[in-house]
């Protein structure tokens, strides 16, 4: 289905339906997956169509117990589980294959060679990897060690700028944030320095979100989140120090962005609220 | 055909990468908060059990709410929940000026009044989490079905909002 096909049937679907061939519908949507003019158009991206869907999915608290309850079901459930079973995995037939070779294979010069050069591949891998790895931060040393809230950030040294430590694209210049910009290493070996900036939501006089976005060049992250925008739908909570906070990772550009929450009723929503420029 | 490897994942990162969507996406399936979270949990009990089900980890979310779906779908079979078309319900004859306001209690409402085969479709497709083909295959109906409930549903919803907005408005003047 091209697009003037699509346009065309588009029209039938918003004015009669019933008229849709069942052809047509299924052509529609896989034209639909692949085209994001014609389904930007579908959705609508009419004002109404977007509070919807942003009424649907985002107006919703999410409670922080049942997740932990979750979790600890799961690792309790996990002594019984049987995610490795034997006849499954592949490693159950990597130790079938050397039976399969015969005596006079292993005896082969070329099997030795061919053996000497994987095992000296492998080592320089390993060599190398050892060597890399104390360079990276990763998302958990982040959530487990980096300030939450502003409080911890007055004993911190201000930021020198060794990076463009940017602000996101998209809403942060509606946020109250205070200076100067500090900067955090995290403790022990591996990890780059990150840009911390403190922020409060308020509404009439009061404190509706507070928390800490930490910035650090994607360079630094080992395995940067996939999400590009700040997404409250895809937040993880945690808890330290009989503190909980929310946590939404993303990233923009050259920069990873993870943004903390203080975990208070409505402090997402208000952040969230905030940043696409409505009152809170 | 190749073997198939399943993937190991660490349940603690699955947890908290998508604890939050399938517990949205049970709320509005269910309308009740209390079976968002038992419905969030089974699915994560579930998954557990079942991981070596999971193709790949790029289908995960799919899967899971596949999952929490099929999950619903058995506790309204068990309460004997009477399935009814769309076509059965009347749709108001209203046009929808944009600025309707939407609230979340009355799309809920007017979610739960919707039979299960649209609700669940028009729940995906307003998450923008799946494509309509993921969406086909998570519901386990014809790509072709899905666009023609989304079409339907979207209008239904569209108007029954509007309907609810006047509602509220006459219902304001009235008291003042």
């Amino acid at each position: 289905m091209d697009c003037i096909k699509a346009h065309s049937v588009l029209d039938h679907a918003d004015s009669d339906p019933d008229r849709v061939l069942e052809s047509d519908w299924e052509a529609l949507g896989m034209h639909l997956d692949s085209c994001r003019e014609c389904d930007a158009r579908f959705r609508g991206n009419q004002d109404l169509d977007l509070r919807i869907a942003d009424v649907l999915r985002d107006h919703i608290e999410v409670p922080f117990q049942p997740q932990r309850t979750a979790l600890e079901m799961l690792q309790q459930n996990r002594g019984t589980d049987s995610l490795r079973e034997p006849s499954a995995t592949p490693a159950s037939e990597a130790i079938r294959q050397p039976s399969m070779l015969s005596r006079s294979a292993w005896k082969s010069p070329l099997w030795r060679v061919t053996a000497a050069t994987i095992s000296a591949g492998l080592l320089i891998a390993l060599v190398w990897s050892m060597r890399k790895a104390p360079a990276l931060l990763t998302l958990d040393t982040i959530y487990n060690q980096a300030p939450v809230q502003p409080s911890d950030l007055e004993r911190l040294p201000e930021f020198d700028k060794r990076f463009d430590a940017a602000l996101p694209r998209v809403g942060w210049g509606n946020v109250s944030l205070s200076t100067p910009i500090r900067s955090w290493q995290p403790s022990g070996a591996a990890g780059g320095l990150a840009a911390l900036y403190s922020f409060k939501v308020r509404q009439r006089g009061q404190i509706r979100a507070q928390g800490v976005l930490l910035v650090v060049p994607r360079s630094a992250i080992d395995q940067e989140p996939l999400e590009t925008q700040f997404d409250p739908g895809n937040v993880i909570y945690r808890s330290r120090s009989a503190q909980h906070f929310a946590a939404v990772t993303w990233t923009e550009g050259d920069l990873v962005y993870v943004c903390f929450v203080q975990d208070e009723p409505g402090a997402l929503e208000a952040l969230r609220t905030m940043l696409m420029g409505r009152a809170v | 055909m190749g073997k198939h490897h399943p993937p190991d994942p660490d349940f603690t990162q699955l947890v908290e990468q998508h604890y939050s969507l399938l517990y949205k996406f049970a709320y509005r399936l269910s309308g009740s908060f209390a079976d968002a979270e038992d419905l969030t949990q089974h699915a994560f009990l579930t998954a557990q059990k079942k991981i070596h089900q999971l193709r790949s980890r790029d289908r995960v979310q799919a899967w899971l709410l596949t999952i929490v779906r099929n999950a619903y779908l058995k506790q309204q079979r068990r309460e004997s929940r009477q399935r009814i078309s769309l076509e059965s319900v009347a749709e108001p004859e209203v046009c929808v000026p944009e600025n309707t306001d939407v609230d979340s209690e009355q799309l809920q409402k007017i979610l739960s009044e919707m039979p299960e085969d649209f609700r669940v479709v028009i729940i995906l497709f307003y998450f923008r989490e799946l494509s309509y083909k993921h969406i086909a295959e998570c519901v386990d109906i014809p790509l072709g079905t899905v666009m023609s409930r989304l079409a339907r549903g979207k209008r239904y919803l569209k108007r029954r909002l509007m309907t609810e907005c006047l509602s509220t408005d006459l219902s304001k003047e009235r008291q003042s």
